[in-house]
């Protein structure tokens, strides 16, 4: 106990004056509401998002305003090394290794652009995060590689180096860069679940696990609902970039109706099995009549995973839970925010922006 | 001031075409706490249900309610963005119309946001320039050797170096072809001839683009071999000067963001003003009931400001209306709900006043406790932190503090409340002999550093920390008994007969209590050899407890105030048992436990002055001579401080933990809720 305490208790209390700061959900809508991007991002003004407002007042420009908030996330995972010891430092760092892989997938896109569809993307490069997060490699020689096989050279002497060389083929194949973002994805999975196990107390291990199979879930059935909407692709080619994590991979058969079908009723009881009866009582009325369709089961694993990393909230105090909340916490409230700014960029109306939340 | 104001309910009735002089009469005198009406007589309800006038007016007004809303809301965003909020809405003038034209307030706003957007864009493109050279740089400094790179490519640098010549005609059309991309085309002027060079540095990825303008424009390369020194600093004195032009230039955009809110500042301000009033004053008409002829309302205002509305009815009607008055309780046709409640302190008390409705607001008609809370928090946080030269600071702290904050705020009410604080501490510290530590004047009182150091304390009653300790027993003995009494006293005012005999802290508690504690500075007095004798005991602890077996058996004689009895099973005799039992275990443990929750007092007391000697310690051993040197008085400095800040927090949460669960537990049972009037500086 003494140890769980040296080790949480400062986080735990920094955390959670953090989290204490979250937007309230009448801010949300009155952004939403917002007559204009301008009057949207001054309900930021005075929040812990305060960067985005004092940015764009300074550039007019939402992209630059969303780098900085990054960067400043980024850089609080990096403050919390300094208060935990190694090993939970690795299991941050895990953490931490989301920001990088998704500012790595901007790269190899902007790469992809350039080199195989002949793009220009100057306008782009400006928003990478150039510095190093967890690992050191160059977002410049990404971007300026003329071919797959100098992508896969541009990141030697990196952990990604194996990731995209064993994915290159694919793309020059497929002309598409889901291969090696999947493939990265799973990287960070991989990486995340094993920290887990390495780094963590039993007790910490139960709580990240039920969290992150949640992730998991949010995030294959988000991909699974771009592959079908977007992309039309047969399930057998979609089902194949599931990250091999989460209710949704155990329960295949039961996902594969749903994407094929639209037959939801066999995930949703996955999806409840292992969580709080009253979310079971919400979610069981007449679902299958009312809503068969995939985003509202991407709605609901949502909602399980922020209803669960509130409920650890009111847990233990004194564990990795902490530090799990807040990171879901945050994920969601930034990128609930950047969807209202970027749909107020383009105008889209209230309703619109509220069903893309 | 120990109760709160009394209050009167109002029913008015005025013929309909007041309507607009009536609303704008009872906005500008911010007087009524409105009600819906609702008769007692289910009938009459129906009846006049079917004379008001037709709802959809009502409808109207409400969708209209929602815009305004909305409006004022833009505009506070605005003027928000202004920094101007603050004022705006507690200076909302009485003299200006209740009226906003919504469709042409919406425009101004609209017009205002798109003129602020259109800058935002310019912003944005700037920023887009300046990113580019950024990048440039950013490249120029991580792969910097120029001289290497031209006319080649490092393997390293994302950069390319040109160097060659154009027709000088074209040189204006070839940089504006350059402008799009991130690039910086420079003209050199050779030295041994008048033959000016051009300098082109882009980015390697876009080498098809680059080539493709060279070629429009006949390109020429260039060795530049002399030059190659000149080269470097030229490209980034280039690029410097154009990134600091551009971050002017965006300067320039942002600051003009402020002249527009400025200009715009009155319209915005005229704009919310409006809104509001318009807002306030269709609420106001929400609670109007209308029939064809006359218009019907109800509210509770202050019994002593009667006579202000009698008169102000007579001014917005001459003389045309109808008012009914009814006290709270009364009887009469309307069904009359729980009366609002305004506490009636002086100013002085408004940070105690907080701390009471942080808690809750005290039923109509109960004792407000808001001087208790006063008395009982400063004694407490005196006792806790007793040190004039703390005190003092606390003062300034306080002082500074109060005038930097919005008046009547909150956090300027917390600032009033450490300077009261500050007071406390000095009173107390002056009684106690402590200043920043260091016994200055003799103690008025007993010098409590002596106490905890093992030194005389020049009292001859308290000479030792058990002495504090009985202090602060004493202390929570009168506290304690202070809740009953006015638990009694709320009970009496109520005619909760029940509550102030059988309740844990009606008369029969305060009995046990009174007799408990008599008992146990007997039993310690005689050093814990002896109660008092059996008599006292039968009569002064068994007998109440005994009593308090029949608290469950009364309602069962005698009918509740809905007039309903109870009725009698053989389990109910289990659970007069086992609730009696629960009972006596609960006034026993709970009393006890409650008096001796205050021995924190003197707990956190002698804490304070133990880090002083603390640190008075580590000052002295930090010098050597035995003398305080300037590394004890830094040694001295930070231990104030840090006492100042710790100790501080401390004992103003113990304080008001004491007055919360010891006190307040004692007798705060029903709570109300606030008078809330509707005028123009209505907060929502």
């Amino acid at each position: 106990m003494t140890s769980a305490l040296s080790k949480y208790a400062f986080i735990n209390a920094k955390l959670r004056a953090r989290i204490s700061k979250n937007l309230p959900d009448d801010r949300i809508d009155e952004m939403i509401k917002a007559k204009s991007l301008l009057e949207s991002i001054e309900h930021l003004k005075d929040t812990p998002f305060d960067v985005i407002y004092s940015v764009y007042s300074e550039t007019g420009d939402i992209r630059t305003a969303e780098k900085e908030l990054l960067k400043k996330e980024i850089a609080l995972f990096i403050e919390l090394l300094k208060y935990v010891d190694a090993r939970t430092g690795e299991y941050i760092q895990a953490l931490a290794l989301r920001y990088e892989v998704s500012n790595l997938k901007n790269c190899i896109r902007l790469f992809f652009d350039r080199t195989l569809r002949g793009r220009d993307i100057s306008l782009q490069t400006p928003y990478l995060i150039h510095e190093k997060i967890v690992n050191n490699y160059s977002c410049d020689r990404i971007i300026h590689a003329n071919s797959p096989e100098e992508l896969v050279e541009s990141l030697q002497d990196t952990p990604y180096y194996d990731v995209v060389k064993s994915t290159a083929d694919e793309l020059k194949e497929t002309s598409t860069v889901f291969p090696i973002e999947i493939a990265l994805d799973r990287f960070y999975y991989d990486n995340l679940f094993s920290r887990l196990s390495a780094c963590l107390t039993s007790r910490d291990k139960d709580i990240a696990l039920q969290v992150f199979h949640l992730d998991v879930d949010v995030e294959n059935i988000d991909r699974m609902m771009r592959f079908k909407h977007f992309y039309a692709m047969e399930a057998e080619k979609a089902f194949r970039y599931i990250i091999p994590y989460g209710v949704v991979h155990v329960n295949m058969e039961h996902f594969r109706r749903m994407y094929e079908n639209e037959d939801i009723s066999g995930i949703i009881e996955a999806l409840m099995e292992k969580s709080d009866a009253s979310l079971k009582t919400l979610f069981k009325a007449d679902v299958r009549e009312r809503y068969a369709r995939l985003s509202f089961i991407e709605k609901i694993a949502e909602h399980i995973l922020l209803y669960e990393a509130r409920k650890i909230l009111f847990g233990p105090p004194f564990t990795i839970g902490i530090i799990l909340a807040y990171f879901i916490l945050k994920q969601d409230e930034i990128k609930k925010i950047m969807t209202i700014l970027n749909a107020k960029n383009y105008n889209y109306q209230p309703e619109r922006i509220s069903g893309l939340l | 001031m120990i109760f709160p104001e009394k209050m009167i309910q109002v029913i008015g009735i005025i013929p309909r075409r007041y309507n607009e002089t009536v609303t704008k009469k009872l906005l500008q005198q911010g007087l009524v706490h409105f009600i819906n009406i609702h008769y007692t007589d289910q009938a009459l309800e129906e009846k006049i249900e079917a004379a008001e006038a037709a709802p959809s007016s009502a409808e109207a007004e409400k969708s209209q309610s929602v815009s305004l809303t909305e409006i004022r809301r833009r505009a506070e965003g605005f003027l928000r963005m202004a920094g101007e909020t603050g004022n705006v809405q507690s200076s909302l003038p009485d003299n200006i119309e209740p009226v906003l034209d919504c469709a042409e307030a919406e425009k101004e706003l609209d017009r205002l946001a798109t003129r602020i957007e259109s800058l935002r864009n310019r912003q944005s493109t700037i920023q887009t320039n300046i990113l580019k050279f950024e990048d440039i740089k950013r490249q120029m400094d991580l792969y910097g050797d120029l001289k290497s790179t031209i006319s080649k490519s490092s393997p390293l640098s994302f950069l390319q170096i040109h160097a060659g010549s154009i027709d000088p005609a074209l040189i204006d059309g070839f940089k504006n072809e350059f402008a799009a991309l991130p690039s910086l085309v420079i003209e050199i002027a050779a030295k041994e001839s008048r033959e000016k060079f051009i300098l082109l540095i882009n980015m390697k990825r876009d080498e098809l683009a680059v080539k493709a303008i060279m070629e429009r424009y006949h390109w020429t390369d260039s060795l530049m071999s002399s030059y190659k020194e000149d080269i470097k600093d030229a490209a980034v004195s280039e690029l410097n000067e154009k990134i600091t032009a551009l971050k002017k230039e965006q300067e320039k955009a942002a600051s003009e963001f402020g002249s527009i809110l400025a200009e715009k500042k009155d319209a915005l301000v005229e704009i919310y003003t409006r809104a509001r009033l318009h807002e306030m004053s269709l609420r106001v008409k929400s609670y109007l009931n209308s029939t064809e002829y006359a218009l019907l309302f109800s509210g509770w205002l202050p019994l002593k400001r009667q006579k202000d509305f009698e008169r102000a009815m007579q001014s917005a009607t001459g003389g045309e209306f109808y008012l009914e008055w009814i006290n709270p309780g009364e009887e009469s046709m309307v069904v009359q709900p729980a009366t609002p409640v305004k506490l009636d302190n002086p100013p002085f008390l408004a940070p105690f006043e907080m701390l009471v409705e942080n808690f809750a607001i005290p039923a109509y008609a109960s004792i407000d406790p808001t001087p208790f809370v006063a008395l009982s928090y400063l004694m407490m946080f005196g006792m806790m932190f007793s040190d004039a030269g703390h005190g003092l600071v606390l003062i300034l702290a306080g002082l500074i503090g109060n005038r930097r904050t919005k008046a009547k705020s909150g956090i300027n009410k917390l600032y009033q409340l450490i300077t009261y604080c500050g007071f406390s501490a000095i009173i107390f510290g002056v009684l106690f002999g402590s200043y920043f530590g260091f016994a200055l004047f003799k103690p008025l009182w007993f010098n409590y550093h002596g106490i905890v150091a093992g030194h005389s304390s020049g009292n001859l009653y308290i000479t030792d920390i058990y002495g504090i300790l009985k202090i602060t027993i004493y202390f929570g003995v009168f506290i304690i008994a202070m809740g009953m009494l006015l638990n009694w006293i709320n009970a009496v005012r109520k005619k909760r007969w029940l509550r102030l005999v059988f309740d844990k802290t009606g008369v029969l508690g305060g009995w046990i209590y009174g007799a408990g504690v008599y008992a146990a500075f007997y039993f310690v007095s005689t050093d814990y050899k002896t109660l008092p004798d059996r008599r006292f005991l039968i009569l002064m602890i068994a007998l109440p407890a005994l009593l308090l077996f029949f608290k469950p058996i009364v309602p069962l004689i005698f009918p509740d105030r809905e007039g309903k009895k109870h009725a009698f099973t053989f389990s109910t005799v289990i659970d007069f048992f086992m609730e009696w039992i629960v009972e006596m275990l609960e006034i026993f443990s709970g009393f006890l436990a409650n008096t001796l929750s205050f021995m924190r007092v003197a707990g956190l007391g002698i804490a304070h002055v133990s880090l002083m000697i603390a640190f008075y310690q580590m000052a002295m051993m930090a010098s050597s001579d035995g003398r305080l040197g300037l590394f004890s008085y830094v040694i001295l400095l930070l231990g104030n401080i840090l006492v100042v800040l710790l100790e501080g927090l401390s004992a103003g949460i113990q304080s008001l933990r004491l007055n919360y669960y010891e006190f307040f537990s004692k007798f705060f049972q029903e709570t109300g809720y606030r008078y809330k009037p509707i005028s123009y500086s209505s907060k929502d």
